[in-house]
């Protein structure tokens, strides 16, 4: 469903190739997360999956993007977005309209979506999210986190059969970051392609089956999410930080006090506590 | 003593729709403070007011005991450095060295004292590479930390982030972290404001939590955790690493214990039995 060849990218004024030599395949309903440290290339990665590059950032471009079998070089970043949701890391660039309702509505009202079909979704988004309190407010007056989960629910609302989401969790409170992972786990039952990038590893363990590391603009490790996130040596060889249960019990393997596999959720770390303290 | 206090401030964005109604809070020299609260709470807000942006329709702001009313964003930003949720509105030359010789200008800095400066802030937020780049080229964590370091620079008595982490990937986060508790050794105030729970846990000592426009709370941060009830009134699900230990203390963990190395020193004890 995406596919990228050798794909290399150098963004223009800038002698340093930030994408190196790419391959990489997502199928369809797949959940994928990406990590890597600032500055790594995570974003300029993504921009490729909606034509952003090169259509929008010049530069010099190497290599082949192929999403849903549409080569991505000869499309338009219109084209690309009736099948690519894309959130960007500055919500605040996206938001095109004036007020909360219009901007929710604003992509479906492009897509020509009926209007009782688009009231029952903007409904039902507005109530997913959270956002009743907001929905006749003005787009410019909001605080940094209610942007951004406003920005998300207008790309939810035309409901893409590929979803990117580019820290898309990095202003929302603990109870809203929650219910994200709800929402994103209801789109995942329902096959839709996931790709998320967020600095949170323990909220993509909780979302995302698969996790893809960059650095330097070249893919580390790409492999299931139980064993890239417990790999503790490995992110930190890459400047990050393991998500917060594989950090806490990092030390018990190392004492072989552990027959488990390093926890990555809160049931499987407490399920060990209750093994020592029945 | 007081340094930052907000006196009864009355506040509204719009008509008939009062955020702040009668607002009091103070914060000292030598304090770490975090303040919490949901989406649309007030933090920005009420660091918008602190800084002179916004301007208070009743009561007062305080900063070393002169009002403020009177002062200019940039007198205020003498005394207090601010880091705004977003970087963007934090940025205007065309390359990272001028941004920060920028924030130096009104320290009367003689050209080698400016450039040891700057040259000691690059290397500490790991962008010595990046000193000629167009701060709007970078990722947003550059960014970010280009945002920070233009206050951190100016070494103020005191800071107030906010939200000052997005888009910072974890390990840096933690150097940023480790930057503020050295700040702390200086008795200077530090005010952050974050939805990262479990980073603020190691960074502060009191918490402040807005909810509705109104202070629900003003603790020290181990008796505002001592008890989970205390984030779930105003709104705040606890992290996994909060109901972690909230498990761990029915199995014997002593309240106040909340720091990593508390738990794991916990959990050792744990496994050993
Ligand atoms: N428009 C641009 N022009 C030139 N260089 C750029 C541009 N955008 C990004 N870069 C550089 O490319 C590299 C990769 O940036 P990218 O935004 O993809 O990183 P990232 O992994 O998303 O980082 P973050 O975690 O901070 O969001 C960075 O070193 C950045 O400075
Ligand atoms: N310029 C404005 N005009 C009108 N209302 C505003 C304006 N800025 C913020 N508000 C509203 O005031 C309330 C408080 O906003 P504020 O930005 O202080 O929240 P916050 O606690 O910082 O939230 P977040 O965690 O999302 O950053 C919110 O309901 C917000 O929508
Ligand atoms: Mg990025
Ligand atoms: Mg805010």
């Amino acid at each position: 469903m995406i596919e990228l060849r050798n794909v290399s990218f150098t963004y223009a004024g800038s002698n340093r190739r930030v994408l190196q030599n790419l391959s990489l395949e997502i199928a369809r309903g797949e959940s994928v997360g990406i990590i890597g440290p600032t500055g790594s290339g995570k974003s300029t990665l993504c921009y490729l999956f909606n034509g952003l590059i090169p259509h929008h950032f010049s530069g010099k471009f190497q290599g082949e993007v192929l999403v849903s079998e549409r080569n991505v070089m000869k499309e338009t970043i219109e084209s690309m977005s009736q099948i690519v949701g894309y959130m960007l890391q500055e919500p605040s660039l996206q938001i095109a309209s004036p007020f909360v309702e219009s901007e929710i509505t604003f992509g479906m009202e492009n897509f020509a979506v009926p209007v009782d079909k688009m009231d029952k979704r903007l409904n039902e988004i507005i109530a997913e999210l959270g956002l009743e309190h907001l929905r006749y407010r003005a787009t410019a007056d909001l605080s940094e986190g209610e942007k951004q989960k406003v920005v998300l629910a207008s790309i939810l609302a035309m409901d893409p059969s590929i979803l990117v989401l580019d820290e898309s969790s990095s202003m929302v409170d603990s109870t809203s970051k929650n219910d994200l992972v709800k929402i994103l786990t209801a789109l995942k039952k329902q096959q839709r392609t996931l790709i998320i990038i967020d600095h949170d590893l323990d909220f993509l363990a909780k979302i995302v089956d698969r996790v893809i590391l960059i650095n330097n603009g070249s893919i580390i490790i790409d492999g299931a999410t139980d064993s890239v996130l417990t790999n503790n040596r490995l992110l930190i060889k890459n400047g990050l930080i393991p998500p917060i249960f594989p950090d806490l019990f990092d030390i018990f393997q190392e004492k072989k006090l552990l027959d488990d596999p390093l926890p990555l959720s809160l049931e499987s770390a407490r399920k060990i506590v209750q093994k020592w303290l029945p | 003593m007081n340094y930052i206090t907000v006196d009864r401030v009355v506040f509204s964005y719009r008509r008939n729709e009062t955020l702040f109604d009668g607002l009091s809070v103070a914060f000292s020299l030598g304090e770490q403070v975090a303040i919490i609260g949901r989406n649309g709470s007030g933090k920005t807000t009420l660091v918008k007011l602190i800084a002179g942006m916004l301007r208070p329709q009743r009561g007062r702001i305080l900063i070393n005991n002169e009002t403020i009313t009177r002062k200019s964003i940039a007198e205020i930003a003498t005394q207090v450095g601010f880091v705004f949720q977003n970087p963007n509105f934090m940025l205007f030359t065309n390359s990272v060295e001028k941004e920060l010789a920028l924030s130096l200008q009104h320290f009367k800095l003689s050209k080698q004292e400016v450039k040891e400066r700057i040259d000691e802030t690059l290397a500490f937020f790991d962008l010595t590479n990046y000193r000629l780049t167009n701060p709007r080229t970078l990722s947003r964590g550059e960014k970010q930390k280009v945002a920070l370091a233009t206050v951190l620079i100016q070494d103020p008595k005191a800071i107030i982030l906010d939200e000052p982490f997005s888009g910072i990937d974890m390990s840096q986060k933690l150097m940023i972290l480790q930057y503020i508790q050295k700040l702390k050794q200086q008795d200077k105030l530090i005010i952050l404001i974050t939805h990262s729970l479990d980073l603020l846990l190691t960074a502060c000592t009191k918490i402040v939590a807005l909810q509705n426009g109104q202070i629900a709370y003003d603790l020290p941060l181990k008796e505002f955790f001592a008890d989970l009830t205390h984030l779930l009134k105003i709104g705040l699900e606890p992290t996994d690493y909060l109901s972690f230990i909230t498990f761990l203390r029915k199995k014997g963990l002593q309240k106040d214990a909340i720091e990593k190395e508390e738990i794991i020193a916990f959990l050792l004890e744990c496994a050993l039995k």
